[in-house]
């Protein structure tokens, strides 16, 4: 009894702490976004944006975001949902999530929720597999997609990255189907 | 409630600490909203009759009520046994059934991550914005 309490709040502990490291993460995209592509206008007077520092930023993160793969592809599918989600809401009032202000057409609100629940249904496969460093790419591609096609949305502009990004998660999808029928036979 | 709404997400929360620290000013977590955002607080502060939750909510708490047994002296049986699916069952299709849907439950479960924290978010959201201005 005692050993299974301790197991369950050493898992409970170590799900805390990755989600912790991964908004850890998410902050040091952000930061590298800023100085890469941030204007004058983003910073405090007196600071210049370091277009350097900013692209070392984001490739110290796309490394991380590749290594690491295997151990928060478990999560993935759990994002992907909310995100399914927040699209679906996005269509329904006609805004961006938490942002009323941001105004998004429902005709590209419609074409983000395809795209996003497509690769919700894909990303549940990859929990049952290792991921080989396509997968690793092509997860690293959708990631960059949602920045930059969430960008495009906001600017109400069709988010062609976005579609990219989905496409890549489809086409790495369909190699491992392909590879386990070729396999199979 | 809905003007602080970024702020109180994942994507919101993370931007403002990178701002702070960083001694910048910036909107990125609006653009990826839809994945980093609040889809919680969203469905609860936002959009059609929202603002008033806190007071519907309570409203449908109505008055304090306890039923039930009030006295500790029952009696309880604790008896060792074997533990797992019933041999009945192991031999039919009921286990395959219930490992299918163990697994089904694992992954909802492993979903309600991201929820879990949205709700911790929203919480402290309707905490703050209950707590009067200038206090």
């Amino acid at each position: 009894m005692k050993d299974q309490m301790r197991k369950e709040v050493r898992s409970g502990i170590r799900r805390a702490g990755g989600w912790l490291l991964g908004i850890c993460w998410f902050g040091l995209v952000l930061w590298g976004i800023l100085e890469a592509f941030g204007t004058e206008a983003n910073f405090s007077v007196g600071h210049h944006p370091s277009r350097a520092l900013g692209y070392v930023l984001l490739s110290i993160a796309g490394i991380i975001f590749v290594v690491t793969a295997n151990l928060w592809k478990r999560v993935f599918p759990g994002i992907m949902l909310f995100a399914t989600l927040g699209s679906l809401l996005e269509l329904e009032r006609g805004h961006a999530v938490n942002s009323s202000s941001i105004v998004i057409p429902r005709w590209i609100s419609s074409i983000q929720l395809i795209v996003v629940a497509g690769v919700m249904v894909l990303s549940f496969t990859f929990k049952n597999r290792p991921l080989n460093i396509l997968d690793r790419l092509a997860l690293l591609v959708f990631t960059a997609s949602i920045f930059y096609g969430g960008m495009e949305a906001t600017r109400q502009e069709v988010p062609l990255a976005l579609i990219v990004g989905g496409l890549c998660i489809f086409f790495v999808w369909l190699v491992d189907r392909l590879k386990a029928k070729t396999a199979a036979s | 409630m809905a003007a602080n709404a970024n702020t109180y997400s994942i994507g919101g929360s993370t931007e403002l600490a990178v701002n702070v620290a960083t001694n910048t000013n910036s909107n990125i977590s609006e653009y990826t909203s839809f994945a980093t955002g609040n889809e919680i607080t969203e469905l609860l502060f936002s959009g059609p009759g929202a603002g008033n939750f806190l007071e519907v909510a309570s409203h449908g708490a109505g008055t304090p009520l306890t039923v039930g047994r009030r006295t500790s002296n029952i009696m309880s049986l604790n008896l060792g046994g074997k533990t797992g699916l019933p041999q009945a069952l192991g031999s039919s299709g009921a286990q395959g059934l219930l490992e299918t849907a163990g697994k089904w439950l694992n992954l909802g479960l492993d979903a309600l991550e991201k929820g879990a924290i949205d709700l911790g978010y929203a919480g402290a959201e309707a905490i703050n914005c209950a707590i009067p201005a200038g206090n």
